[in-house]
């Protein structure tokens, strides 16, 4: 047997990068298939969470004819498999088809959160309530909104400062608070402290065991009359509120009692305004309230109340939302459309503000 | 002679290198075995961990319930136990008592410990299975447990695939 030269070299060499070969792939075969596996739930789960986000974004509330609706907005099935009320659940299988809503019934009846089989919770009867509230109307009533100024205490304030007039002729304001009648004159350099009188009238025109503030000619010793004619009453309350910085709405809410006899049936028209003056100078808003109107044969009771969207305001005109120290006036034209009526007492009963901060301290007890 | 002594010496080097090579082939299988044995086992972990989708599903006064799914539909079962935060106090109730070298919770780092670090007493695991593509609810009362740790079983060890913080009030 003839072996040519460098031919055990070849073999052997051969052999050693085969053996060499099979022992690298035998442990890449091994990382390749952890890495593949891996990968593989990978992809499942990253498909997973887009489909779920996508449901999530999908799924809408909505609010027709008092009825909560979840709606499928999106191109995927949605399956509802859990529906929550009151800390219970009950299991139903509900498939929503792209476009398909789910009649969750009233408000009140509809689930607490809807479960879906990708894991997203919706808070069903929460957002159908806060739709809900997007509808319904302000409470056409006589809202209670704050404190009412014109409480015994908040009169009779060390910070009480009042100026009255009545056709633009200056008139003071008679109460019957703590101590008996007094009555303060309206400030003019200084806010005059209030002085007690002998004057007595009724300190309750409409009956209904509230004091009120009366429009008062101390001269004639009785309340202010205006008698057929249209008269113009403004009452402001000096240095009365603090509108915070960056205010939304300020709303005010007030009562006035008028006393009124001849020309029946009673052909008055009454126009209110509330306005907000800065005491630091500065622009002057005003807003027009709405009224309504009721009492007896004699007494005429108007609420009123006025809403300043100060933060509209303030992107309109600047200043008002930018918060501040304000007077509060009540403007009242009362216009006797026939003759013989005369209004002869002019009272306030009821003042409230809702939004900003009373800087008249109450008396202490 | 020189050229009768030419094929031994081929047939001894030949049989040397097959020696040789049969040699690293041998121990290459093994670690490649060892390797692959550890790599599945890692393998399987994390695909479960990442099969394994928890979520914050309902909360009373006194209960909390997460909403266990599987991203692939598939049959799972799991294993859980609640604990502190620190895992020094494991909840005793449970219907499978395990010894806390064989279970496996992640720390911070990412990476597997066993619970017997943080608590030489045996932990008590509750079951759970997750069948269908409908999300099992898991439901624990708040009361002093501040974690729910999710297994899986591997072998006879276990491995965390899913913590969820329980947070009072």
């Amino acid at each position: 047997m003839q072996v040519k030269r460098a031919q055990s070299e070849v073999v052997g060499g051969a052999i050693a990068i085969s053996i060499l070969f099979l022992t690298f792939m035998m442990l890449l075969g091994s990382v390749f298939n952890t890495t593949t596996s891996t990968s593989s739930a990978l992809t499942t789960r990253s498909k997973f969470e887009s489909e779920r986000i996508l449901e999530l974004r999908s799924l809408g509330v909505l609010y027709r004819n008092e009825v909560c609706y979840l709606r499928n907005r999106g191109p995927l099935n949605v399956t509802i498999v859990r529906l929550w009320s009151r800390g219970s659940y009950e299991s139903r299988i509900i498939d929503l088809s792209p476009g398909v809503d789910y009649n969750a019934g009233s408000v009140s009846t509809a689930p607490e959160y809807v479960v879906t089989s990708r894991g997203n919770v919706i808070p069903l009867r929460e957002e159908c309530e806060r739709i809900k509230k997007q509808y319904e109307v302000p409470q056409a009533g006589s809202p209670f909104i704050s404190d009412n100024v014109l409480s015994p205490r908040r009169v009779e304030s060390v910070d009480a400062c009042y100026i009255v007039t009545v056709d633009n002729v200056v008139y003071s304001i008679l109460y019957n608070g703590s101590g008996g009648w007094k009555y303060w004159p309206s400030a003019s350099r200084t806010c005059p402290q209030p002085i007690s009188t002998s004057t007595s009238l009724n300190p309750d025109v409409d009956g209904n065991r509230v004091n009120e503030l009366i429009v008062y000619d101390h001269n004639k010793r009785k309340a202010v009359e205006i008698v057929e004619k249209e008269g113009v009453v403004n009452i402001t309350f000096l240095k009365l509120v603090a509108i915070p910085s960056g205010a939304d709405v300020v709303n005010i809410y007030f009562k006035l009692v008028l006393s009124i006899s001849g020309g029946n049936p009673h052909d008055v028209l009454i126009n209110s305004e509330v306005i907000l003056t800065p005491v630091s100078g500065g622009q002057q808003v005003r807003t027009t309230a709405s009224s309504a109107r009721g009492g007896s044969t004699d007494v005429l009771v108007i609420v009123g109340w006025a809403t300043f969207p100060a933060g509209a305001f303030e992107k309109a005109f600047g200043g008002i939302s930018s918060g501040g120290e304000y007077s509060l006036s009540i403007y009242i034209n009362i216009n006797m459309r026939t003759g013989g009526i005369t209004v002869s007492r002019i009272s306030l009963e009821y003042l409230a503000v809702n939004g900003a901060t009373l800087l008249w301290e109450p008396k202490p007890s | 002679m020189q050229a009768q002594s030419a094929p031994i010496v081929l047939v001894i080097l030949l049989a040397a290198v097959i020696a040789l090579g049969a040699g690293l082939m041998g121990y290459a299988a093994s670690y490649s075995s060892m390797i692959r044995a550890d790599s599945e086992l890692r393998n399987y972990v994390q695909s479960e961990a990442i099969k394994t989708v928890l979520y914050y599903e309902y909360e009373g006064r006194s209960d909390l319930c997460i909403g266990v799914l599987r991203v692939d539909g598939t049959f799972g079962r799991y294993y859980y136990f609640t604990a502190s935060r620190d895992f020094r106090k494991v909840s005793s109730s449970g219907a499978i008592a395990a010894d806390p070298s064989s279970i496996y919770i992640i720390v911070s780092e990412g990476s597997y410990v066993p619970l017997s670090v943080f608590n030489s007493q045996r932990a008590y695991l509750y079951s759970i299975d997750v069948s269908s593509s409908i999300p099992q609810l898991l439901c624990i009362g708040k009361g002093s447990s501040e974690v729910i740790v999710l297994l899986v079983r591997a072998g006879q060890s276990y491995y965390e695939v899913g913590r969820w913080y329980i947070y009072a009030g």
